[in-house]
């Protein structure tokens, strides 16, 4: 598969997943930037492993992005612009605060589970892959290791309330 | 692995632990399939969460500090006993304990009453040839008339080739339990024959005190003992050694000066109007006590019986006889029973295994049991003709019995002890009786006892 082959089947399936949260013409605009990007910034990145994550990332930023607009916009709720502080090019302080309760329900959740699964996330953490968690957990089958991981990682996603945001 | 099978390689895509062939295979198949591009799109803020190794670092130890605490809390040692091996095991041995536990109690249970059985079993045939069955027959006479009577006793009992090997293998079947009893049977059977020692002792005629065997030489004496020896094989466990005799004064005595009574029955033995002979004890009711408390401790006496066939003669007087030679007798022929206590006796006919009626009480009496008081002699006619006479005594009235229970009217009761003596000559037969004791003292104590009559 090549370079553009994957970007067509980028397109589609950042256009759907857009679609879903956002309106179709913003999700169509939003498919147009991460590809734009992609073929002009990260025009060196050809294999299939390297520019799948990164079109995730970039659209990930994107549509983050977008709630800004929207909010500063007030799309969401209308308010005066003098009322609302200039932007920060870094992260701001309500991204701090988010990502920081994010870690610290993810680290409420992560107690609650069972030994087995804890075990497992802590291998992954520790940069282990499913092999090597297969020969760390004394396991015949990867697919053991898959099947423990699927059902942990719901479970822990249960526990955080259904989404990581 | 199947595409379906490919989301479960989205945990290592937040991880970021894929391997390369892993990766290649996800990213391919979210390229192709919607929904898997959406759930790795999802997995992106898990993934960037992940990439910051500061927060990796606070969740490793966060795990690691949650898994050190595991393994020593108490939560790990409840998930252990959780598992349901853990649980099966459990279960298994508590069941196997139990087991264990009831089959020793139920194990030790019938070995306790197989030592008891066996233990009346061996004991019951024993001739007792010991001095102590004896010895309570002789205890209303004088130390000195104790040493010429025993004497001869021991050495007929020697020329008998009577051993000791019986007794020794009943010691050695009969239980710790049984000895205690026994020991405190001739331990109660000597604190009641002390007073009778003193008080024949101190009177004038001691020397003849009421002791039939008293008057019989000592040539006369050692017939008597083999006499009673062999007629009380069917004693139980302690027959070799207690004398249901002595048992039977013994108690009696208690309540009333013995010495005095058969001094008076000794003097004049045909003086009376119904003459029972050889009957020691025969004025008791004159000297019972009047005590309640004497009374009572009457009632926790061993249950005692005498019984004799008593046969009229053509002298006109009575004479105890053999029940298995009664039928030589043309004349009337009376069973007489008399108990150590106030008891309820009734006596019944049985003609074969079926046939059994009710011979005392008469049956105009409306009653099934009739209360005797201690000491007094009741004389019973006995019907002709080949029967059984089964006796029966006990401590409460007697109700009435189903057809079933007079089939097995004649069981002995357990702890019964038997002994029949017999003294004086052929031609002068003074006594010729059969006293049973039964050693149990419950108010339900019963004495049953079958007489097989030919006549």
């Amino acid at each position: 598969m090549n370079r553009d082959q994957i970007l067509d089947g980028l397109r589609e399936r950042i256009l759907a997943f857009a679609t879903l949260r956002l309106s179709r013409e913003r999700a169509e605009d939003l498919t147009q930037d991460v590809l734009s990007l992609l073929h002009e910034k990260y025009a060196h990145v050809t294999e299939l492993t390297e520019l799948v994550p990164l079109a995730f990332q970039i659209l990930r930023f994107k549509m983050l992005d977008a709630h800004r607009k929207a909010l500063r916009r007030g799309e969401y709720n209308q308010e005066s612009v003098e009322d609302l502080s200039l932007a920060d090019p870094g992260d701001d302080p309500a991204t701090h605060l988010d990502q920081k309760q994010r870690v610290d329900r993810l680290m409420a959740a992560l107690a609650k589970l069972g030994e087995r699964c804890r075990e497992l996330f802590k291998w992954k953490l520790e940069g282990k892959s499913f092999p090597e968690i297969q020969r760390l957990m004394g396991q015949h089958s990867v697919n053991t290791i898959y099947t423990w991981d699927l059902r942990c990682r719901k479970q822990l996603m249960a526990l955080m309330g259904g989404s990581w945001e | 692995m199947s595409e379906h099978e490919l989301e479960k390689l989205l945990g290592g895509f937040a991880a970021d632990t894929l391997t390369p062939d892993e990766r290649q295979k996800l990213f391919t198949a979210a390229l192709q399939d919607q929904q898997l591009f959406n759930a790795l799109a999802d997995e992106q803020t898990l993934k960037e969460l992940l990439a910051d190794p500061d927060v990796r670092r606070r969740l490793l130890h966060a795990l690691n500090q949650t898994s050190t605490s595991g393994a020593s809390g108490s939560p790990s040692w409840l998930d252990w006993l959780r598992r349901p091996a853990t649980l099966a095991y459990a279960g298994g041995l508590a069941a196997a304990t139990f087991a264990i536990v009831l089959g020793t109690k139920v194990y030790q249970e019938s070995l306790r009453q197989a030592v008891q059985s066996v233990a009346t079993e061996d004991t019951t045939p024993i001739v007792p040839a010991s001095p102590p069955a004896s010895q309570p027959a002789q205890a209303p006479m004088t130390d000195g008339e104790q040493k010429t009577n025993v004497a001869p006793a021991v050495e007929s009992a020697k020329k008998e080739g009577l051993t000791d090997t019986v007794t020794k293998r009943e010691k050695a079947t009969a239980s710790k339990d049984e000895r205690r009893r026994r020991s405190e049977q001739d331990e109660a059977r000597r604190q009641a024959e002390a007073p009778l020692a003193a008080r024949s002792t101190s009177a004038e005629d001691a020397t003849t005190s009421a002791s039939q065997e008293s008057n019989l030489p000592p040539a006369a004496a050692a017939p008597e003992l083999k006499q009673m020896q062999a007629n009380a094989p069917a004693g139980d466990a302690d027959a070799s050694a207690v004398s249901a005799r002595a048992l039977f004064y013994a108690q009696t005595a208690v309540r009333s000066d013995v010495g005095t009574m058969a001094q008076e029955g000794a003097r004049k033995p045909s003086a009376e109007p119904a003459p029972e002979p050889n009957r020691p004890e025969q004025r008791m009711d004159r000297f019972a006590l009047t005590s309640k408390a004497a009374e009572k401790s009457a009632q926790v006496k061993p249950l005692g019986l005498r019984y004799s066939v008593l046969a009229h003669e053509e002298d006109g007087q009575d004479r105890e006889v053999d029940p298995t030679i009664a039928e030589k007798f043309s004349g009337p022929v009376y069973l007489t029973v008399e108990t150590n206590q106030d008891a309820y006796v009734q006596v019944w006919k049985s003609v074969g295994a079926s046939t059994t009626q009710l011979l005392f009480p008469d049956q105009e009496s409306g009653q099934v049991s009739l209360r005797i008081t201690a000491g007094q002699r009741q004389r019973i006619p006995l019907p002709t003709g080949s029967h059984t006479i089964t006796l029966r005594l006990s401590r409460t009235p007697f109700g009435p019995i189903s057809r079933q229970e007079a089939v097995m009217l004649g069981r002995r009761s357990a702890g019964q002890i038997q002994e029949t003596t017999k003294t004086g000559t052929p031609t002068e037969t003074q006594e010729q009786a059969t006293y049973i004791i039964n050693q149990d003292r419950s108010p339900t104590a019963q004495i049953t006892v079958e007489i097989p009559l030919v006549r």
